[in-house]
């Protein structure tokens, strides 16, 4: 039941948004669904332990076929829906900051997205799952060509059109495996995987891993997203870094690890060198990169790439690591999106070469910066060092070359950012940068709940990490 | 049974009516009409068995779906709302037409006998030509309506034929007489089988199937576009389910051959409707070979052929006209807010902007285009799932993978006018009147709520 | 009544092998075909329908008599009757488009492109 309604309140709460007018009653809704979700999430989080059976929530869907509506949380679904949960408020609370035009219909729809993660994060169901992560897509598409700018359009076109056409390939797999198995249950679809004639396998491994591979995306399928990610509005590009693109390694974790085992361990090395490559790759574009919101869109991709390489090892370091690191990258995207869209609100430009010297006129940016920025680049006691420490472990005990590579690209994502920091931050200011003001209030409380997390998380990691190692013990596929 | 009674006496009063009632009110009696015609339908629940001289069969099943094809009428209806107020002198006479012409797709859906099939096929496309070519003095309708009149009788021909050799092989004109082929007649099989591959061509001719696809995209540009509409969804709701019952009754004893060529044919009328239909710019060109492959999706059933089938058409038919309808619904009123040299801009760029100038209107077409690519948690979602399914069942994996893929690269096209409506304009907002309003909001939550909760109407069969 | 009708058919008319009435009916369905196809005049191709039908309604004729089976010839009154609607509603609208267009070579019809 408690799983039900974290996904049965944002649901509700976004259809009344969507006919609201008033902006003031739209964001005290807003405010409350948050601060319900958490509340609900945290009771849901403390009755995890001991009384599991209030999580799930079973009705049957369509009686001819074995479809049911089943919503349940184990370790791995309770990490992602607050994950979902969290950011969500989070986005919301910096959406309303933010000068939007009609400002309602945008929170509903984010409240949607949230409802479809939650169902994404927690489906039981192969197809409750396939249903959730196309309708995730839907209002983030809108977002994207409402509040876009010129060519949005043309661009979020090319993003739906290559997700739902990677999709419609795991939905092959998915009728072939109900066809085998007379069930859409996850559980009893895993005891018959190992009976598939060959064929089927191999169709299963491929269709699944496209789809989640053009989701994350993995190299080469990532063309949809630098432009996806720097012509979107900000609130789409938050939700598509922060959040969907997680669906991606989740569906990885949760459908093609299990159902599809003996396909990686045939081509698992191909995808992780490809995933590596694209590590490589999006790093080294991003050295190269003038605009901000480019720059943070690539080094998003080279992280997903790290991700999936690591989940692909079948190592408990791998994907604990990766696990650790959906949690990490999301809050720190989300942030460092943020962050661009307050830089081009105060300096009108979004161009390395036009910015800089900005920590003199605004002294607490830059702290909040500098902190979500290490966290990305993965100090130690910041989010993102245990989850790249971990994944770059598992990749260099899986093959030492591909590992050194990997590592690599940690030197570079180091650059990247560093030299993004100082180009904004540092150097001398101009006659726009020396005129802005510092953040104020409403952007600490954005601000200050993601630096808490990420210094948090990343002196604690054993929050995240005890929770998700329960889940990862009981997968049973994994290399020892 | 009594919907065929009633509506063939509405009909006519109708035509009576339209010289002694205002315009206005013609179309709410018409409505009033329909859906008597369609409750009475309901008198026959749980009263199965054959009617009229074993002419006309009765069951529960039948009546849901003879119930999809008046709703359908309905809706098609409802849209014509200020459409025929205002542009039509006498649009008595169209409402009577279509009134016929359901008489004909109800006779075809539960026809017993061979001689009811033509009969109700007769009555339904002599309706539709005149239909089609009611725009008199536009040169494109006339093309439409002699295409459609010249190819549907045509196909009618070879459908007697078949139906001809069909007696030859079995003596009887009824449908249950497919399996006692003559033992007589040493040609009995060759005659059963010339009048079966007759019937099929025939009928796919009338569904559209490909290669029997070529009329279908000028007779729908041509004609008026609110008998686009009913010509898509009532026409082959209607022929889809006269081949369900002739393959279930009078063919299922030789499935075995003939589904080897029926999946080829579903197969090319999904790779030629999809990938034609990329490269129309005219919108109501799409939706012709849109339902080019969506015939094609519906012919899955034949090759299913299971106890489910039947629910998984009428589902099928259903969900296609609730999206197709609210399609053309919308279209209809957009187009005819902008005209080009007088007539209604048809090429998709009427859509241009429709996000700021009336978004209800845009968020309808939005769920329609979704719901006929297939896209989860709209109704079409599931009717594409379910034939799918079943043909897998019997083993044809090909045709899945390629529904699949075919329904990946539909998305290209449905998207077209998506992208227009956020577009940017000058245009005004738009106005629609009430009926039609309300017709597509209907249509439009129908998607919604069966692609939430298909068994509402799946599980009544 | 049909049982006396059928006892009055002659001995010649029986006496003819069915296949040859099968074959004339196909090959006359098969003359009205090509002309559908290769015709360009609306009222040829009109015609060549109605010549389809007819070898139809010859071919029901047939079976109905070797079957001594009234059924089939009762569905040529109804393919008659239905071909005669069908006539009036065609023939319209060939009128029309001459009215419109002054001609009907229906190769001149070519307004509808994708």
């Amino acid at each position: 039941m408690l799983t039900l309604s974290l996904f049965i309140i944002p649901l509700i709460a976004g259809l009344v948004l969507l006919n609201i007018k008033n902006k003031g009653l739209a964001s005290s809704i807003s405010l409350v669904v948050s601060i319900i979700q958490i509340a609900v999430f945290v009771y849901a989080f403390s009755v995890f332990k001991d009384k599991s059976a209030l999580l799930s929530f079973d009705k049957p869907w369509l009686s001819d076929f074995a479809i049911r509506f089943h919503l349940g949380l184990d370790g791995l679904s309770l990490i992602m829906v607050g994950l979902t949960v969290v950011l969500v408020s989070i986005i919301l609370l910096a959406i309303k900051n933010l000068n939007y035009e009609n400002i309602p219909k945008l929170l509903g729809l984010i409240l949607l997205t949230e409802a479809a993660l939650v169902g994404v994060f927690s489906a039981k169901d192969i197809f409750l799952f396939y249903f959730f992560f196309e309708l995730a897509l839907v209002p983030v598409y809108l977002i994207a060509n409402l509040w876009g700018g010129e060519n949005s359009s043309k661009i979020t076109f090319k993003m739906f059109i290559y997700t739902v056409f990677g999709s419609l390939f795991m939905l092959i797999s998915f009728v072939l495996l109900y066809m085998r198995g007379q069930s859409g249950d996850i559980e009893s679809i895993k005891v018959t995987v190992s009976l598939l004639p060959n064929l089927i396998k191999q169709i299963l491994f491929w269709g699944l891993l496209l789809a989640f591979s053009i989701k994350m995306p993995i190299f080469p399928f990532h063309t949809w997203l630098p432009d996806a990610y720097s012509k979107s509005p900000t609130p789409a590009t938050m939700l598509l870094s922060g959040l969907l693109s997680k669906m991606g390694v989740y569906g990885l974790i949760r459908i093609l690890l299990p159902f599809a085992p003996s396909g990686i361990q045939l081509y698992g090395e191909i995808i992780i060198i490809l995933a590596v490559a694209g590590l490589v790759y999006g790093s080294i574009i991003a050295i190269k990169q003038n605009e901000i919101k480019r720059l943070i869109a690539y080094s998003s991709f080279a992280h997903m790439g790290l991700m999936a390489g690591a989940v692909l090892t079948l190592s408990v370091t791998g994907l604990q690591g990766a696990i650790f690191q959906m949690v990490a990258h999301g809050f720190n995207a989300v942030g460092l999106f943020y962050i661009a869209k307050i830089i081009f609100d105060k300096t009108g430009s979004r161009s390395l070469t036009t910015l800089g010297g900005m920590t003199q006129s605004a002294p607490l940016l830059t702290v909040m910066f500098m902190v979500v920025l290490l966290g990305s680049v993965a100090l130690p006691l910041t989010n993102g060092f245990v989850g790249e420490f971990l994944m770059l472990k598992a990749v260099f005990d899986f093959n030492h070359v591909i590992g050194i590579l990997a590592g690599l690209s940690v030197v570079f994502g180091a650059v990247y950012m560093l030299r993004f920091f100082q180009k904004t931050m540092y150097g001398p200011s101009n006659d726009i940068t020396i005129k802005i003001t510092d953040i104020g209030t409403k952007e600490m409380m954005v601000l200050v709940p993601i630096v808490i997390v990420v210094l948090l998380t990343g002196v604690f990691p054993n929050l995240i990490l005890d929770i998700s190692a329960s889940f990862v013990n009981s997968l049973g596929v994994l290399n020892k | 049974m009594y919907p065929i009674i009633v509506f063939s006496v509405s009909g006519l009063l109708m035509l009576y009516l339209g010289l002694s009632v205002s315009k206005k009110s013609l179309l709410p009696i018409n409505l009033a009409f329909l859906l008597i015609g369609l409750l009475s339908g309901f008198i026959d629940w749980n009263a199965p068995g054959l009617y009229f001289n074993n002419m006309v069969e009765v069951s529960n099943t039948l009546i849901l779906v003879q119930s999809v094809v008046i709703l359908a009428a309905i809706l098609v209806a409802g849209l014509s709302s200020k459409l025929f107020e205002d542009a039509i002198d006498h649009p008595a006479e169209y409402y009577a037409l279509m009134q016929f012409a359901v008489v004909g797709a109800l006779i075809m859906v539960s026809f017993q006998n061979l001689i009811m099939l033509f009969v109700g096929l007769e009555i339904l496309s002599v309706a539709l030509y005149v239909l089609a070519g009611s725009d008199k003095r536009n040169l494109r309708g006339n093309e439409a309506s002699i295409k459609y009149f010249l190819m549907g009788a045509f196909a009618t021909g070879i459908l007697l034929f078949g139906i001809a050799m069909f007696y030859g092989a079995t003596g009887s004109f009824d449908i249950n007489s497919g399996s006692s082929v003559a033992n007589n007649l040493p040609e009995g099989k060759i005659f059963f089988w010339i009048g079966l591959i007759f019937i099929f061509i025939g009928l796919l001719f009338k569904i559209s199937a490909a290669p029997f696809h070529f009329w279908t995209a000028d007779v729908y540009q041509g004609s008026p576009t609110i008998f686009t509409a009913f010509m898509a969804t009532i026409v082959k709701t209607a022929v889809i389910f006269a081949l369900y019952r002739l393959a279930v009754y009078s063919f299922s004893f030789e499935y075995d051959n003939w589904s080897k060529f029926l999946v080829i044919i579903i197969g090319l009328s999904m790779i030629i409707g999809n990938l034609t239909a990329v490269y129309q710019s005219n919108f109501k060109r799409i939706l012709a070979y849109s339902s080019i492959s969506q015939a094609g999706f519906m012919l899955l059933s034949l090759i299913g052929l299971g106890e489910q089938s039947f629910g998984n058409l009428g589902f099928y038919t259903l969900s296609y006209a609730f999206a197709t309808i609210s399609g053309f619904g919308v279209f209809l009123i957009v187009s005819n807010d902008q005209l080009v040299d007088g007539r209604p801009n048809e090429n998709i760029n009427v859509f241009n902007g429709l996000f700021k100038r009336n978004p209800d209107l845009a968020v309808i077409l939005l769920i329609s285009m979704l719901s006929l690519s297939g896209i989860p948690l709209t109704s079409g979602f599931w009717s594409k799932f379910f034939v799918l399914n079943d043909a897998a069942t019997k083993g044809y994996l090909w045709i899945l993978i390629l529904g699949i893929v075919m329904s990946a690269v539909s998305l290209y096209y449905y998207f077209k006018p998506i992208r227009a409506t956020f577009g940017s304009t000058e245009s005004e907002s738009i106005t629609v009147s009430a009926i039609a309003k309300a017709t597509l909001y209907v249509c439009a939550a129908m998607t919604v709520l069966l692609g939430v909760a298909p068994n509402l109407f799946r599980g009544l069969f | 009544m049909f049982e006396s009708s059928i006892d009055r058919v002659p001995d010649v008319f029986m006496q003819i092998p069915l296949v040859n009435f099968v074959l004339l009916a196909t090959m006359l369905f098969t003359i009205g075909i090509i002309g559908v196809l290769i015709r360009k005049n609306a009222i040829i191709i009109f015609m060549s329908i109605e010549l389809m039908l007819n070898a139809v309604n010859l071919l029901l004729i047939a079976f109905s008599s070797y079957r001594s089976d009234p059924n089939g010839q009762i569905f040529v009154f109804f393919i008659m009757a239905v071909a005669a609607a069908e006539v009036a509603v065609g023939l319209a609208i060939i009128v029309m488009i001459f009215r419109n267009i002054k001609t009907i070579d229906i190769s001149l019809l070519n307004r509808l492109k994708g």
